[in-house]
């Protein structure tokens, strides 16, 4: 959108809040669930497997720099079928785009605003979102290099204020999870750092490629820590076995501050990363799934896509509402298998594969 | 456009009044605690008493109880459920219940022998209520606890959370709803929760003699014991109490009496902590069975000497207190888990402790546990320390004993 370029820390700082924004909030319940006070191990296995995605992305870029993801793929793998796979990357962009709209509709009125319509919270973020994306992409990342700062601090805060009720023994004993376990959770973990992926709809709008993988590593590795620092908060505070149990652990985590009868009540810490890191996911969704569409339909340019891809977001949004119990399964059973083990990592590595062996794109590594 | 775009901003910004849930402070009543018992009525088993803060009262300059307005009072419903009951106060309250400021929960004593497991969900479910409120069971009804009329307290809910937020205070233990479905739900099996009794106030005012009713409080001692089933089984006494704060290693607040290395029957010393850590390793015997090994390291200030003759100055004086301090601790430890062990309820964390250490040997302890508990054998090793003696050396009359 637009023909501003970003630099390389701009593009860094989006993705550290686009893998960070939303994952500790359904996820720990899901990972410690499964894999108890291991938990920590299944998200030191999920950061590997994100820097294996970016690795892969990145080098699938260099092959085209000046394209997109969904641009190249018919170059790889011919028209008609590199058509229909583009066209089912801007599918996924729109509906995980779209549920991540339904899923903070859905937190908020699980947290604190339990009477409030959900339409209210979507049609409000949709319309931020579009204004954002439509002034360009220089716009969203400006405003992100000013979130991310809050959102990292305020995670910092609920990770460390609960210290008074915390009991470092909860980590133990370690490694009791069997291997199979951990990986099949790592895959789960996985599916929200493989995320990285969009990034192949961004390198085209970089200055320069230097040092991009590095850069990429170091956000997806450095999430990892934070959400490792969050896990083990969340087992000390709760006890591995509880955490399971409770919906957003986070949010219960900030109820549990009170820390010298000073800092108190502090759910809002957690209200505000999920909103800002909301805010700049819907962007980046809406972002990637205009680039998308004009990609996959030929256009040149995408901006006139914003208004009735923003209505689908809405729509599919607020269609998307399902009962609690069948949302966790999605996310434990059906996520990875949209995630990690398609689009995000396999077909992406299958594709380095036929343009290395076919020799499409340029050489340079 | 832009100029549409501000004025429509600015607009909206004027027009809009506030929260979407938005209730002004004084339409709300603040529960700040909540006690649950057990009802006659097999179709209404719930019984759920609150007390409430009156906002007004705290309101600089406003009401200040001219009207007879008081500032908390307790209101009871009932229902199949917590969450019915509670519809039902709303009936007579004409205010919004807000339970976002209800840092206490109350179980008569007949709820937490029946189990209390059902009682907890409405607590951890709720948007309003925090997880981290005391928990407390009541001796008889926690009803009656509520709508005690203190002499020396508002409100007979603000004192006992103002007695638990003093931390660790001697045997006085506050136990967190979190801590208490922790040890619940842990491998342990097993959870404290300290009891609470009206007692008869030993001094009072002259006027206040005239109203026999203001002649209660509150007493908080002892800790009540669940089991696995989520069911009191026993207490445990203040002895007791202190064993099990020196094995989990929640002492803080602590004072042991001691007798006297001198006059061991006629006078005591004092000792008061300051500081202690708790250790507790574990063997797996040959047999299969644990043993626990619980290394307790405290220091020590001497608070009181209660006798008429020297000593203090003595190195050996000071050295047989820290030696009378360990033989008390070792003495409070066994007869935590003794208890412990007679009520077959793992309170003492030993479980979890065998699951840290031995996670391989667990996996076939972890399904007889409670048989294999009764058995396990516990040694103590306790190093005291005592460091000062307060701000006097001696007992001020011991000017005529000499002591050789």
């Amino acid at each position: 959108m637009g023909d501003g370029k970003i630099s390389q820390r701009q593009l860094a700082y989006l993705f550290f809040t686009i893998l960070i924004g939303t994952m500790f909030f359904y996820n720990p319940q899901i990972v410690v669930g499964t894999t108890g006070q291991d938990g920590w191990i299944a998200y030191l296995i999920a950061t590997f497997w994100g820097i294996l995605v970016a690795l892969v992305i990145v080098a699938l870029g260099r092959r085209f720099p000046d394209k997109t993801l969904t641009a190249y793929i018919p170059h790889i793998i011919g028209k008609p079928l590199g058509k229909i796979l583009s066209l089912l990357y801007t599918i996924w962009f729109l509906f995980i785009g779209g549920g991540l709209l339904a899923q903070f509709a859905n937190f908020m009125n699980t947290t604190i605003m339990a009477s409030t319509p959900k339409m209210v919270f979507i049609i409000t973020f949709v319309a931020i979102a579009f204004y954002a994306v439509h002034s360009g992409l220089e716009v969203v990342v400006r405003v992100n290099e000013l979130l991310l700062w809050v959102i990292v601090i305020a995670t910092i805060m609920v990770v460390i204020l609960p210290w008074e009720l915390m009991d470092l023994r909860r980590m133990l004993p370690v490694g009791e999870t069997s291997i199979g376990r951990l990986l099949a959770t790592s895959l789960i973990a996985g599916s929200w750092r493989g995320e990285v992926m969009m990034v192949g709809m961004f390198l085209p709008a970089l200055i320069t490629l230097k040092n991009t993988a590095r850069n990429l590593i170091e956000t997806v590795f450095l999430v990892g820590v934070m959400l490792i620092a969050v896990e083990i908060s969340l087992v000390t505070v709760f006890g591995a076995h509880l955490v399971g149990d409770i919906e957003v652990p986070v949010f219960a985590l900030a109820r549990m501050i009170s820390t010298a009868r000073v800092l108190d009540r502090l759910e809002a810490l957690v209200l505000i990363i999920w909103v800002l890191a909301t805010f700049v996911k819907i962007c980046a969704f809406l972002y990637c799934t205009a680039q998308a569409t004009a990609d996959t339909m030929g256009f040149q340019e995408s901006r006139f896509l914003l208004l009735p891809i923003s209505l689908l977001f809405t729509a599919i949004a607020y269609n998307q509402t399902v009962d609690p119990a069948k949302f966790i399964d999605f996310l434990m059973l059906t996520w990875p298998g949209y995630g990690l083990l398609s689009f995000q990592l396999v077909i992406p590595l299958l594709l380095l594969v036929i343009a290395s062996l076919r020799g499409k794109g340029e050489k340079r590594l | 456009m832009k100029r549409l775009l501000a004025f429509f901003l600015i607009i909206t910004c004027s027009l809009t009044a506030g929260c979407w849930d938005q209730i002004e402070i004084i339409d709300l009543a603040l529960v700040i605690a909540t006690a649950i018992d057990k009802g006659d009525d097999p179709d209404n088993k719930v019984v759920l008493t609150i007390q409430v803060a009156n906002p007004r009262m705290f309101i600089p300059g406003e009401g200040g109880g001219g009207d007879g307005e008081k500032a908390f009072w307790t209101a009871t419903g009932t229902g199949k459920t917590i969450r019915e009951a509670t519809f039902g106060i709303s009936h007579r309250v004409p205010r919004s219940l807000f339970f976002g400021h209800n840092r206490l929960m109350i179980v008569g004593e007949e709820v937490a022998r029946e189990g209390i497991m059902p009682y907890l969900d409405r607590y951890f479910r709720s948007r309003e209520t925090r997880p981290n409120l005391y928990i407390l069971v009541a001796r008889g009804r926690g009803q009656d606890i509520l709508e005690t009329n203190m002499a020396t307290f508002r409100s007979s809910g603000m004192a006992l959370i103002n007695i638990f937020d003093l931390g660790n205070n001697h045997t006085v233990v506050p136990v967190r709803l979190v801590q208490f479905v922790y040890d619940l739900t842990s491998a342990c099996q097993a959870a404290v929760a300290p009891m609470v009794q009206v007692v008869v106030q030993s001094s009072v005012s002259i006027e206040e003699a005239k109203h026999a009713s203001r002649l209660q409080t509150l007493s908080v001692k002892g800790l009540a014991v669940f089991n696995s089933e989520g069911q009191m089984v026993g207490e445990m006494n203040e002895t007791e109490t202190a064993g099990l704060l020196w094995i989990r290693n929640w002492a803080e607040k602590h004072q042991l009496t001691v007798p006297c290395p001198i006059e061991s029957a006629k006078a005591s010393v004092d000792l008061d902590l300051m500081g202690s850590t708790s250790k507790t390793r574990v063997e797996i015997g040959e047999d299969g069975i644990p043993r626990f090994d619980i290394e307790v390291r405290t220091v020590f200030d001497v608070g009181e000497h209660f006798g008429n003759h020297m000593g203090m100055d003595q190195s050996w004086y000071i050295d047989s207190l820290a030696k009378r301090a360990n033989t008390t601790i070792a003495r409070e430890i066994q007869a935590a888990v003794s208890k412990a062990k007679a009520l077959n309820a793992d309170v003492l964390g030993f479980a979890e402790e065998v699951h840290r250490q031995h996670p391989r040997e667990w996996e076939g302890l972890r399904n007889n546990w409670s048989d294999i508990f009764p058995l396990v054998e516990v040694t103590v090793s306790s190093i005291s320390e005592i460091s000062t003696r307060g701000m006097s050396a001696e007992n001020p009359d011991n000017s005529l004993k000499v002591l050789k």
